[in-house]
């Protein structure tokens, strides 16, 4: 073959996976204080532009700018916690995805590696969330206690102060139960989300759409959960309704209850189970699916990849 | 699972199985086409993603605008429950809009180049020379263009499914609530015993249907419409650009005509249930219809409008192919 014969170029392209690894490491390294600094200055910029004028209608102008500013505070700090959890969810799914390769035997163990390294990401909401609770402890002190100056007199004050009264364990037991799932949650869902992914990129051809299909799943999983908590609340409340029929017009099992909640009402200790039994639903299928998932996976993998022998590939 | 798709070649006409030229030919060619492999694999996330975000967003707004419901506890629930179900379908509803119009585009500029291509290639006369009928190189064309447009129809269909049950719940608390809630015991009387659920449940039945067939019907219309203006081109830019303007055409017009139908049908409702008020002199001197007459006949103008409109497209769709056949005939080499 002469020197001049047009031969296809076969040699790979070369692969910049120096840049790469640093810019992992510097997204590693710069993840928790970059949110740090991110949610601090969007809480400085929105508490210094808004609640500077206090209306004239208003009798208590310390309790309306605090209590505007925390609840400001609690939104944008959901506000980036949502957007974090969302991110992190997708970016488990992608990387779950990828953990995916050959018969599955370590499948395990590379989504353990896989968590890992993305445990910063978690971290970072975590972060956030702790965040919120933060704010929402000052907003008790400021409500509850004179450690900042007199307590402040909000609506929902002597609701709260009475509800923890008359039913201090079981208000008690509840947030104990969502504020462990708050701040364990991103935890679970990383965990969840790589599982969900690995079990969707075993449909995949080609390994090149393994993390697409992951994707896929993961948002399929988050629309289909917003959907179970729509339908699935209409359809009860449905149900309940026609059951029970509460009316204004005819004598039904609601008449005589106080039209508004009451702190001393039993309805809610039954909210307060509600919450409870709902949040433990939600850990345990964040707890216990991700294991099913990675068993149908290497089942999967194990039926469809070829099996690798030393005459070549069945 | 498996089994069920090795039978399924069985069951496909000869025309849309791999083992026909003209079908495996297509189906190559679009494979290559890397765009299109590119939006099928990222239709579905990004269908999802919308409908998961926008749901969020127009629940939480809408939510937020409207308030809360003046009232005892348990209404404030039904308000929520309601609302929540009402924004859920609006933004299902506005995705379905951005994501059909996309896939409406998609098809016609997928089908447009099928005819006018092989025209401009020079080769659609090597293909008539085969022993291939006229009718199975028109048919294969079709079934191939078709086939690689099954994950867009698949992402369309859930979604249909999604709003469909959405539609449904929200539907249960009007009826339920607002129409059943207020019956007194000769309203149930009059509504079991005189059959008045039937032509309701008929009606029903009809904008189910028509609402769940409507991607797979408009995918099947805009691939024949793409089709029947790549017969009348020469070339592939020349018929995509027809196909999309026809495709333009066709939507403004049944936009026009279903608003018109639609209007006139409620204006002569409104006149005949009320013909005291009838602005129309025909209408005044007529006695005004029973409850009975006025839901059958409700229900019977539902129906029959909506069957008349997926006879129209079924007709469309046969008489477009019938159409490119006889074109497809006189198409030289």
């Amino acid at each position: 073959m002469s020197e001049t014969t047009a031969l296809p170029h076969t040699r790979p392209k070369r692969r910049h996976w120096l840049s790469l690894v640093l810019r992992w490491k510097t997204v590693r390294i710069g993840c928790l204080p970059a949110t740090l600094l991110l949610a601090g200055l969007m809480l400085v910029f929105f508490n210094a532009v808004s609640f500077n004028n206090v209306p004239y209608w208003v009798a208590s102008p310390r309790a309306y700018v605090i209590g505007g500013r925390l609840v400001l505070s609690v939104g944008v700090l959901m506000g980036l916690q949502a957007v974090g959890t969302w991110m992190l969810g997708l970016i488990a799914a992608s990387k779950g995805g990828n953990a995916v390769s050959g018969q599955g035997e370590l499948l395990q163990q590379r989504l353990i590696i896989s968590r890992r390294r993305m445990s910063f990401l978690a971290w970072a909401v975590i972060l956030l969330r702790l965040g919120v609770v933060v704010v929402l402890i000052m907003t008790a002190i400021y409500a509850f206690t004179p450690l900042l100056g007199p307590p402040l007199r909000w609506d929902t004050t002597t609701f709260v102060r009475a509800v923890f009264r008359r039913w201090p364990l079981p208000v008690a037991l509840t947030i104990v139960v969502v504020l462990t799932h708050w701040l364990i949650g991103p935890l679970l869902r990383m965990r969840y989300s790589t599982a969900l992914g690995a079990l969707a990129a075993t449909w995949a051809k080609q390994p090149a759409d393994r993390s697409l299909l992951a994707l896929t799943a993961r948002l399929g999983a988050g629309l289909a959960g917003y959907l179970a908590i729509v339908w699935g609340g209409g359809l009860i409340w449905l149900i309940v309704l026609t059951i029970m029929d509460p009316s204004y017009y005819s004598v039904s099992r609601f008449a005589g209850r106080p039209s508004a909640l009451s702190p001393s009402s039993p309805e809610v200790l039954t909210a307060c189970l509600i919450i409870c039994v709902l949040v433990l639903v939600i850990m345990a299928g964040q707890v216990f699916l991700p294991q099913v998932y990675v068993r149908m996976a290497r089942r999967r993998l194990r039926r469809t990849a070829p099996r690798e022998t030393l005459s070549g590939t069945l | 699972m498996a089994d069920q798709l090795r039978v399924l070649p069985l069951i496909r006409p000869r025309w849309a199985q791999v083992t026909h030229p003209v079908y495996r030919l297509e189906r190559q060619r679009r494979e290559r086409i890397r765009s299109l492999a590119g939006l099928n694999q990222k239709f579905m996330p990004v269908l999802f993603g919308m409908c998961g975000g926008l749901c969020l967003l127009f629940v939480i707004l809408g939510l937020s605008a409207r308030g809360w419901a003046w009232g005892s506890w348990w209404e404030q629930f039904e308000h929520l429950a309601r609302n929540s179900l009402g924004f859920t379908l609006l933004a299902l509803l506005f995705v379905q809009l951005i994501a059909g119009m996309v896939v409406n585009i998609v098809t016609v500029a997928q089908a447009a180049p099928l005819i006018g291509g092989e025209v401009e290639l020079r080769s659609w006369g090597l293909l008539r020379v085969t022993t291939v009928p006229l009718h199975e190189i028109i048919f294969a064309k079709f079934a191939a263009a078709v086939r690689h447009l099954r994950s867009l129809l698949t992402g369309l269909l859930i979604l249909r499914g999604i709003s469909l049950v959405t539609g449904i719940l929200l539907f249960a608390y009007v009826v339920l609530r607002d129409i059943f809630y207020s019956f007194s015991p000769a309203d149930w009387q009059r509504f079991w015993g005189d059959g008045l659920w039937f032509p309701a449940l008929l009606a029903l039945c009809a904008g189910v249907i028509f609402f769940a067939a409507q991607p797979g019907v408009q995918v099947l219309l805009n691939t024949a419409l793409g089709m029947l203006a790549s017969a009348f081109s020469r070339s592939r830019g020349q018929a995509v650009g027809l196909g999309l303007a026809a495709r333009l055409v066709l939507w403004i017009a049944s936009i026009l005509s279903d608003f018109v139908l639609i209007y006139g049908l409620t204006f002569l409702f409104s006149n005949w249930l009320e013909p005291r008020y009838a602005t129309l002199e025909a209408f005044r001197n007529q006695p005004a219809p029973t409850t009975q007459q006025a839901v059958w006949a409700v229900s019977l103008a539902i129906f029959g409008y909506l069957l008349a409109v997926m006879l129209w497209q079924a007709g469309f769709i046969l008489t477009a192919l019938g159409l490119i056949q006889r074109r497809a005939r006189s198409i030289g080499p």
